[in-house]
């Protein structure tokens, strides 16, 4: 493999597990807002331990999951007792604030970033996500896989057959912090420098997009949305300078025509252009859900 | 010293009133958060420095602009991230809007060019000193504008057919069309409402600052948002005071602490309101946070 092609295979491993650690939490129907925060903390928290104190990448990765996972919950804690505006909110501002910490933090070189790192291989990406894929393999069929469904599909009926919703949500959000950290600690030994602005708002939205274009259903759509959505600025060179543009209108497109994503099973039609007919004839159609 | 900067921190605390009521009528009226009007202000307020700087019309025709841009582009976010998409789908219009506000800034930028956009500045020669004080011309626009956007958005939602109609379809969608009101045309109306009133927002902030960039959109969203927290969402009475008080403690804290403690402070603010008070800090009941 050249060094082209390996480090093309390096990102899109990346791509992907970032996109089946936000599943998990999406899996739920808590979508966050601020996953870039995670990916911040695991990669920082693997970039100081392996070029400060010089401990091996693998290890440094588990710690940083454990610190992103830490932090996961914590999040999870204050925002999943709320509803889905607040959770939208607080991983915005959450978000925000990690930035602006690792700005005024000069131990990490505040915003001019950390650099030295290396060592991410394939091997290390590919198996990190081939733990990845068995864990939501087995969760998928499983009674945990079963209550997320349940909550995401309808969080009142969920809660009445005796789910602890909230508990279930914050360990999924924490689960799914901790896999975004491992993935933020194996992309900062392959980008060799990290910097605060890495992970702003367009990397968070990045994520969402990943998941919310293959659907949330299937953790394997996730896999779909990483792979198209890496690989599509790689084919398409003229993408690059209208990537932003091309990015929000997927998101607008997509929401009106697919909101459960390009793979996923719908009672609705294939594409919603009937629910789109019916909304523009009825003048009271959609207004809000009860 | 200390009375100068309240008097900037609540000049501030106005402008950020404006967006917080902006975003406060969008939730009232759908429950939904629209992440767009960030952009919106930011859109605006560029287009009212080009019609300032470039056209060189007066303030009130610029302002007037500013506010049909940010009109238009609201009607529209509503037509593509809320009309259209299904409502089974609770995140599907918190992400359609935030596409839009993307495609809003890059728009912009590939347009309009990625540079700041100068707001020149308006009343060069009015003054007011009372002592320690001082009050410059802009500023008293930005008092006056403000203050009369705001009262008169309270006199239209408190006196009037429509505002009755908007306060209805915000309390109960259902029954206020059984009543015979078209709910779809009042929730246009509201995003169009709180479009001219972040149109007026972006201005307005280009004004106090005499730049506009637009990079600002989406700070412009966080600080709205911190607002509406902590003020409570829905609650237009406590978004305002909120805003205030926000706007106040963001200049003691550049005045008196550092720049970059600015937002921490507010962000530490917000969060524990969120452990202690997740109604808000003004907001009695809790149904608002049961209903969104």
């Amino acid at each position: 493999m050249d060094a082209y092609t390996e480090a093309v295979v390096i990102r899109l491993g990346i791509a992907i597990l970032l996109a089946l650690g936000y599943w998990i939490t999406a899996a739920t129907g808590k979508f966050s807002f601020g996953h870039a925060a995670f990916m911040a903390i695991g990669a920082y928290t693997a970039a100081i331990l392996t070029v400060n104190f010089e401990w091996s990448l693998a290890t440094s990765m588990l710690i940083s999951g454990l610190t992103a996972a830490v932090a996961g919950a914590f999040i999870g804690w204050i925002a999943l007792r709320l509803s889905i505006l607040y959770l939208a909110i607080i991983t915005f501002a959450f978000a925000e604030i990690v930035k602006i910490l690792l700005d005024s933090w000069d131990y990490v070189g505040g915003a001019s970033g950390l650099f030295g790192m290396r060592g991410t291989t394939v091997e290390l990406v590919a198996m990190c996500i081939g733990v990845v894929i068995v864990y939501l393999f087995f969760l998928a069929r499983s009674r945990k896989g079963l209550s997320y469904e349940a909550i995401r599909e309808d969080e009142q009926a969920a809660r009445a057959c005796g789910l602890g919703v909230t508990g279930i949500s914050v360990e999924a959000f924490a689960v799914s912090a901790a896999i975004t950290g491992v993935a933020g600690a194996l992309s900062a030994h392959e980008t060799l420098i990290i910097t605060p602005s890495q992970f702003g708002a367009p990397q968070s939205l990045l994520i969402i997009l990943f998941v919310v274009l293959g659907g949330v259903q299937y953790f394997w759509g996730a896999i779909v949305g990483a792979v198209v959505l890496t690989m599509l600025p790689i084919w398409f060179d003229f993408l690059d300078n209208y990537y932003q543009i091309t990015y929000g209108l997927l998101f607008v497109v997509l929401m009106i025509l697919r909101p459960q994503g390009i793979i996923g099973r719908s009672t609705e039609r294939r594409f919603n252009l009937g629910a789109l007919k019916k909304l523009a004839s009825s003048r009271n159609g959609a207004g809000r859900d009860g | 010293m200390l009375i100068q900067q309240l008097v900037n921190g609540l000049l501030l605390g106005t402008t950020f009133a404006l967006i917080a009521l902006s975003f406060n009528l969008v939730v009232g009226a759908l429950d939904r958060l629209n992440f767009a009007l960030g952009e919106t202000a930011m859109v605006s307020a560029i287009c009212g420095a080009l019609f300032l700087s470039q056209l060189d019309v007066p303030f009130v025709l610029a302002f007037l602009a500013a506010l049909v841009v940010g009109a238009l582009i609201a009607g529209i976010t509503f037509l593509l991230s809320f009309r259209f998409v299904s409502a089974d789908y609770h995140t599907a219009p918190i992400l359609s809007s935030l596409g839009v506000g993307l495609v809003l800034t890059s728009l912009v930028t590939r347009v309009l060019g990625s540079d700041q956009r100068r707001v020149p500045t308006v009343l060069k020669d009015v003054r007011i000193e009372v002592g320690p004080l001082r009050i410059v011309g802009d500023q008293l626009i930005i008092l006056v504008v403000a203050a009369l956007m705001t009262v008169l958005l309270y006199i239209f939602l408190n006196r009037t057919a429509w505002g009755m109609a908007i306060r209805g379809v915000s309390d109960d969608s259902d029954m206020t069309g059984l009543l015979g009101v078209p709910v779809q045309r009042v929730i246009l109306l509201t995003f169009v409402i709180s479009g001219t009133l972040a149109g007026a927002s972006g201005l307005l902030t280009g004004l106090s600052f005499h730049t506009v960039s637009p990079f600002t959109g989406f700070e412009t969203t966080l600080t709205a948002l911190m607002v509406i927290v902590l003020g409570g969402l829905g609650n237009i009475t406590g978004g305002v005071v909120a805003a205030l008080m926000i706007g106040v403690i963001e200049t003691l804290t550049v005045a008196y602490l550092s720049a970059t403690y600015r937002d921490l402070i507010v962000f530490l603010l917000v969060g524990i309101t969120l452990v202690a008070r997740p109604q808000g800090l003004f907001t009695r009941n809790t149904g608002v946070v049961g209903r969104v």
